[in-house]
Parts: C-alpha cells; structure tokens; sequence
C-alpha cells in the first residue's frame, strides 16, 4: 500500500493501517535507535515510544518528505533526547582516535563472516559515524534526506561518510584485498 | 572508480547480511497499549486543566457579582468597554480547551 494511502487510513482510525506502518518501519526505526543507543535494554520501549510519537504526530504531516525520512527524523530526536535525559551522552569521538580490535578472522572470510566483520568494526566507531553509515548503506538515504533527519550540515555528513568509508576500507583490506585490487 | 563501486556494493551486502533485528511479538500490542495510556493520561490532564479554568471563572464571577452588588451597579457591567473582551475570551479559552479535548479523544484508533 502506498504510503499517502496508509497516512490516510491511519487518520481515519484504521488500526489495521497503523499495524501496517508499524510493520513496514519498525526496521528502520530500530537501525537508528540501535545506532545511537549502545544499551540494547532501552531499544525496544524507545522503539515503542517513536510509533507512539509517529501517531500522535501524523496528522501534523503533510507528506514534504517521504514517510521514512520523517519517521527517521522522530526516531533519532528521541534517542538523542533519550541520551540526554540519561545523561549517557558520551564527548564525540574522533573515528582515528578509535583503536579498533579486529578480532581472528580468516584471510578467506565467507560474505556472511565478512558480514559480521564489517558489523563489529562499525560497532566500534562513533555513534555520528555508526548511524550516517547505516542511513547510507542500509537504509538507502541520500544525502539531502541524512542531512534532513540527523540535522547536520551537508559537509559534516559527507565527512562522516567519506571517513567511515575510509577507515573501513583500511581495516578490511587484509580480508577482502584480493577481490578489490581486481 | 570501480573499486570504489565493488567496495560500495561489498558494503552494502555486509549490512543486509548482518543486521538481524528482532522485535517481541507483541511489539505493536504494546505500542496500541502505550497510545492507550498516553490518551487517558491526556485526557485526566484536560479534564483537570478544565475543572481549574471553570472554577477560576466561577469564583471570579461570584467576586464581581457580589462586589457590584454593593455598589449597587450591575446596569454598568453591560456599558463596560472589557466586558466584550472578556466575553471573547472566555469563549475562545472554551473553544480551544473543547477541540484540545475532542480531538484526542475522537479518535478511535
């Protein structure tokens, strides 16, 4: 169902419809809490309480942005705000003071090892790193839509990205040289 | 250039291989119960904020009338250039605080 249908079937007290959103965003939602929350015991009510912002919300929007842009946008405001109130807020890290600990991986990692290799060195990086990385390569954001949701400057996620990029292709080299030197 | 692409696209495959994200069963259950909550807490809150104006405007009232009936002016009140504004007020003051109200309760979700 297209996304100006479910918006309307939502205001018009559809709980089916609401399902439906819940269904299609929780992914997202909880990629960008998992990116900026590092205590998992928290995720899932905050997760929760995006859905609960989203739907009280919904009639304020007006479809200027795609759906996901605007429920991204909800979902990284409460776990920065989450982060405040717990005062778990942590000073900002550069990416190349990070030491990164690559663990014993095999020369010859399978995709789905090299899954997991990938995920374990972004886990290590900053939180702004972690989470531009995740808008760009997972969810399929652009830059004008990661600039929208996170609030930062068009520079500033470039930088992020080029960075994050670099560093893991850096570390990734000794695993995957082979096929990229192709 | 095209190591750029085949690392973007190794990158890409990473995250789809790893990101395995699970969620209660009842995860939406909850979120239609925390609405729930969040709606009668809203409401009592209304309700409360209500009462107060309602009150206030009462006593205020019972203030005025008791002291106009000493000075033994009621007829003034009507000729009063605030009294229209306050009138105005009021309504206005009701009419936010009845659709505030309405609208989060109308919903049926």
């Amino acid at each position: 169902m297209e996304d100006q249908e479910l918006v309307s079937q939502i205001l018009g007290g559809s709980q089916w419809a609401f399902r439906q959103l819940i269904d299609q965003y929780k992914r997202l939602v909880m990629h960008m809490i998992t990116r900026v929350i590092d205590d998992d015991r928290d995720r899932e009510e905050l997760c929760q309480d995006v859905f609960v912002r989203v739907y009280e919300k919904l009639d304020g929007f007006h479809f200027e942005s795609k759906l996901s842009t605007w429920i991204a946008t909800i979902a990284y405001r409460l776990a920065i705000n989450h982060l405040r109130k717990t005062k778990k807020r942590q000073e900002e890290q550069d990416i190349d003071q990070v030491a990164f600990q690559l663990g014993e991986h095999d020369r010859s990692v399978e995709q789905a090892d090299y899954a997991r290799f990938i995920q374990s060195l972004i886990n290590q990086m900053p939180a702004p790193y972690r989470l531009v990385l995740t808008l760009f390569y997972l969810e399929g954001f652009s830059y004008p839509e990661i600039m929208e949701i996170t609030d930062m400057p068009e520079g500033t996620v470039k930088n992020y990205l080029f960075r994050a990029r670099h560093k893991l292709k850096e570390l990734s080299i000794p695993y995957i040289g082979h096929e990229i030197e192709k | 250039m095209k190591e750029d692409e085949l690392f973007d696209q190794q990158l890409r495959e990473a995250f789809k291989g790893a990101e395995d994200v699970s969620f209660s069963s009842d995860f939406s259950d909850k979120v239609f119960l925390k609405i729930e909550q969040r709606k009668n807490q809203e409401f009592r809150k209304l309700s409360w904020i209500y009462a107060a104006v309602i009150g206030f405007f009462l006593i205020t009232a019972g203030i005025c009338l008791v002291l106009m009936a000493d000075s033994g002016s009621y007829s003034e009140i009507v000729n009063h250039s605030s009294y229209v504004v306050l009138v105005a007020v009021l309504l206005i003051t009701f009419q936010i605080l009845d659709r505030k109200m309405i609208r989060k309760t109308a919903n049926p979700l």
